[in-house]
């Protein structure tokens, strides 16, 4: 999805994944639409137009929107990810620098009190910056055990789609668009993104 | 380890994983071929009678060539209309060894999920899911009945 579509400015990350559903519910509701005229008349210019005569003359016309279906889902699968790994990257630099600060302030205080530990000067250097934490991988390791096998699933599904499905890359999860709208947005909420 | 050890050893790994995904295929293509004889039982008086035709179809694709080459989807034409379709996807799944995706033509967005599962050190079954969180039990004709019969009733 575009950019400016997937994530107006000012608008939230969490709408940023609604915004990617309701565009796969509206593509999803186009769909059953012209299936609905295709079936009133399959003979007409409007059916010869969406489905190929190879499917319009066997009257598969609902194979092939079964089809369609799937490869829409599909589509929109692979764009609440990507759009789910832009909004979280956008925000893991200023997150980044916080935590840094917070470790600054809380070190020089235990300083001050007499109670530095060892290598407290280095300790902002422990912290993960947004090069640490450049892809899905970095994200998940951010997350407690069940959320982090969930996005697991949800990351193998995505590259299991856009690796053509082939053998050894990625796997099929039964998770539909809904499933993964829910889970990528119970995400953002416990990592207050 | 030497070197000659480390080799050795990478050898046996790596066969042992060869070994083991060509076990997984041919675990997959047999228990589908079983399956579909299965359904071809469970409704033998139906396809007797007319009332339930069967067809196969070939994969659009799939992960291994021997899956094209073995593996079909099945066709349940039910009363001389409406089609439920059994699309087995493939190997590579979460949750399970095998995925079948079960749907009625025209509803592929209402689709269920059959899953090879292990029942037993050998053995293997198959588990009807409607989505990720509900798992709807072991497959069986009865279950498959009234899926299919909830299906007529909404759409057919």
């Amino acid at each position: 999805m575009d950019r400016k579509m997937g994530m107006k400015e000012g608008s939230s990350a969490k709408e940023a994944l609604d915004d990617i559903l309701h565009a796969y519910n509206a593509m999803k509701e186009i769909c059953n639409a012209a299936k609905n005229r295709i079936h009133a008349n399959q003979h007409n210019d409007f059916a010869k137009k969406i489905i190929p005569s190879k499917f319009l003359s066997k009257g598969k016309a609902d194979t092939y929107f079964d089809s369609l279906e799937k490869k829409v889902e599909e589509h929109f699968i692979m764009d609440i990810v990507a759009t789910f790994e832009r909004v979280v990257f956008d925000r893991i630099g200023t997150a980044c620098g916080e935590i840094e600060n917070i470790v600054k302030d809380e070190c020089n205080q235990r300083e001050k009190n007499g109670a530095a530990f060892p290598l407290y000067e280095s300790a902002p250097n422990f912290i993960k910056d947004k090069e640490d934490i450049n892809n899905l991988s970095g994200i998940k390791n951010l997350l407690k055990i069940p959320r982090k096998k969930k996005l697991e699933e949800i990351i193998n599904h995505r590259n299991w789609i856009s690796h053509g499905k082939r053998a050894g890359v990625g796997k099929s999860s039964n998770s539909r668009i809904q499933d993964m709208h829910k889970e990528l947005t119970d995400i953002l909420n416990q990592i207050r993104i | 380890m030497g070197f000659d050890e480390n080799i050795a050893k990478l050898v046996t790994e790596n066969k042992t994983r060869d070994e083991q995904l060509e076990e997984a295929k041919e675990v997959w293509i047999h228990e589908v071929g079983i399956l579909y004889k299965e359904i071809e039982n469970w409704f033998s008086e139906y396809i007797e009678r007319g009332d339930i035709s069967l067809e196969h179809y070939s994969l659009g694709s799939a992960e291994y060539a021997e899956f094209l080459q073995h593996i079909k989807i099945m066709e349940l034409t039910l009363g001389r209309g409406p089609v439920v379709v059994l699309e087995p996807i493939g190997i590579n799944v979460a949750n399970g060894f095998g995925k079948i995706e079960m749907h009625m033509q025209g509803h592929v967005d209402e689709r269920m999920f059959l899953m090879l599962i292990s029942c037993g050190d050998k053995d293997f079954c198959w588990e009807l899911w409607k989505n990720n969180e509900q798992k709807m039990g072991v497959f069986s004709k009865e279950m498959f009945k009234q899926v299919m019969n909830k299906w007529i009733e909404k759409w057919a």
